[in-house]
């Protein structure tokens, strides 16, 4: 049996975590320092922001006009703190209406499943009841 | 509990999110159960900011905004 690839390797290994300590040191440095590669990337970019206009003239005009933006998301959960309130009422018509519709079969069933599930918390992402509300009523057998 | 009786229970108390956990609110309107655009301005709404709904989806649009503090904090957000 040949313990030549196990010897070359015990040679080797010293080489590699030299290379790798050297790597770690370089990227931590590249980082933390003031005047390093990071600060300086901070620093060129709040003089960019600071540097742009928010305002240009419309194309042939001299018609002022100002910067927009619009941001995409799908998670309620991440909209801004008071930014957006719920409406309740409406709230409680639209469950309503969306609940008689799939029990028509008009609307794919996606509120009904979510009902029966209320208490459910096998699955993590789709606790739908708070926690004192699951130890107040515990599942009965056979439900969902 | 018809689904009925169970979304009146959901409201019973005046305030929804005492039933339903923020993951729940989310689905609902991931699942297009609720509207995105059916939400009411909050109280640190900025005045240049409204929400449109896009399949399930949000989206926050901004009027043009000239104040340049105002604009970054708003964007940041």
């Amino acid at each position: 049996m040949s313990v030549q690839p196990l010897e070359s390797a015990q040679k080797r290994l010293p080489g590699s975590l030299i290379a790798f300590f050297g790597f770690f040191f370089v990227t931590l440095t590249a980082f933390s320092e003031e005047g390093s590669c990071y600060h300086l990337w901070l620093k060129l970019r709040e003089q960019k922001l600071e540097s742009e206009s928010l305002t240009l003239k419309a194309k042939d005009t001299e018609t002022e006009m100002a910067f927009a933006f619009e941001k995409e998301g799908s998670w309620y959960p991440e909209l801004p703190k008071g930014w957006f309130d719920l409406d309740q009422g409406n709230m409680k018509r639209a469950m309503h209406i969306r609940a008689r519709a799939e029990a028509e079969g008009t609307k794919e069933k996606t509120l009904l499943k979510m009902l029966k599930n209320y208490l459910d918390d096998s699955d993590r992402t789709w606790i739908m009841a708070p926690a004192d509300i699951r130890k107040a009523c515990p599942k009965q057998p056979g439900q969902g | 509990m018809t689904p009925a009786e169970q979304i009146d229970f959901l409201f019973e108390s005046g305030d929804v999110r005492k039933k339903l956990t923020q993951t729940a609110l989310g689905h609902l309107f991931y699942e297009e159960v609720l509207n995105f655009e059916r939400l009411v301005p909050g109280p640190e709404k900025p005045e240049s900011i409204r929400i449109t709904n896009d399949l399930g989806s949000y989206e926050l649009v901004s009027r043009g905004e000239t104040d340049r503090l105002a604009f970054q904090e708003m964007r940041r957000k």
